[in-house]
């Protein structure tokens, strides 16, 4: 056996390529950044971040030029990659097949710690801790996952929950048919500020709405080839407090309907929605 | 050309490799005791050979030869 290289040997949390290509799509500008430019800025924000949790390498061609520079974000915590580029939406590539691409934000640091299992980035770096939270919109969220968006619609339905804190995390098969919002003395209220989900042996979930600072909708496919469905939540520190994974629907002429429901949800609210 | 997994990943299956991947071409099972990189199917990208910790991928025109040896378990694993 080999010893591993001890100046590597700290396993980062995210992998980052960044395709340097020369003749592809390196060569283009996006946003007046090309691919050395986003190379020299994911470096620089990965060092920030923490060196040691984050790798940046280069690559020729990773496939999916988009007319513009290209990275994949690999979270080997999760298992799951993110493809950015110079598009946003679902594209068909070349050995890689349907993927989803999201647009090269123009703040990368930020965009790395959204990677990380749990990201120390203080809530400040998103516009003021002091701003109350968009409980409103959390709540549209929500409603539209839980009802869908035509009438009467196919909501997200069957889940898992993913509740977390700084030591253990708990996954609960649940449905997302039956939120309901209450107020602080639990009584059912259109405008409460908790959301009550229940859970398959008829238990609750509740979630105060008021502490959510950031939604984000992660759709991708696994490397099993079957799509994986998720809505990040995340606190004031923007740590992941709650996750909601989709089961496959015990009705399977459902799952196309609620494909389409996540992806419109995407279209409207964009990936990553900060409250 | 294609990228050689070699005897340094023997034993120490990191995956780092099978993550970065764009095309999923890195197998293994829980059998085997290293990873293997499909010939037909690697695109040459060379992504995977900067994060291996062990220093274990080398382009096929570029593998030490004391692992040359691993040009072939390679190419056979995708031959059986």
């Amino acid at each position: 056996m080999s010893a591993i290289d001890p100046q590597r040997s700290a396993r980062p949390e995210v992998n980052v390529v960044v395709c340097t290509d020369e003749y592809g799509c390196g060569r283009w500008y996006h946003r007046g950044r090309n691919a050395e430019a986003v190379l020299g800025e994911l470096q620089a924000a990965a060092d920030r971040l923490d060196g040691e949790r984050v790798q940046v390498t280069t690559a020729g061609c990773i496939l999916g030029c988009t007319y513009g520079p290209r990275f994949d974000v690999a979270r080997r915590w999760s298992g799951e990659k993110t493809l950015y580029g110079s598009i946003t939406g679902e594209a068909v590539i070349t050995r890689r097949g349907r993927v989803r691409f999201a647009v090269i934000p123009d703040n990368l640091e930020q965009a790395l710690s959204d990677h990380l299992e749990e990201t120390s980035v203080p809530i400040q770096s998103l516009g003021g801790a002091s701003r109350p939270a968009d409980v409103d919109l959390l709540r549209r969220i929500l409603s539209d996952c839980s009802r869908g968006s035509a009438d009467p619609g196919v909501g997200l339905a069957e889940s898992v929950i993913m509740v977390h804190n700084a030591a253990a995390t708990v996954s609960i098969p649940a449905t997302l048919d039956n939120l309901q919002f209450v107020d602080g003395s639990g009584n059912p209220h259109p405008l409460g500020d908790i959301a009550l989900l229940t859970t398959d042996g008829d238990g609750q979930v509740a979630l105060q709405l008021s502490r959510i600072r950031q939604v984000e909708f992660l759709y991708r496919q696994l490397r099993n080839g079957l799509p994986s469905y998720s809505i990040w939540l995340r606190d004031d520190d923007l740590a992941t407090v709650y996750r909601i994974y989709l089961r496959r629907s015990e009705n399977p002429a459902n799952d196309p309907l609620r494909h389409r429901l996540f992806m419109d949800l995407i279209e409207k609210y964009g990936e990553r929605v900060t409250l | 050309m294609t990228y050689i997994i070699t005897e340094p990943c023997v034993g120490v299956k990191d995956a780092a490799c099978v993550d970065v991947c764009p095309v999923d071409c890195i197998y293994t099972t829980d059998d085997d005791d290293m990873y293997f990189i499909s010939p037909d199917e690697c695109i040459d990208c060379a992504a995977c050979e900067p994060v291996c910790p062990v220093t274990a991928i080398f382009a096929e025109e570029a593998v030490p030869s004391m692992y040359e040896d691993y040009i072939k378990i390679n190419y056979d694993y995708f031959s059986k």
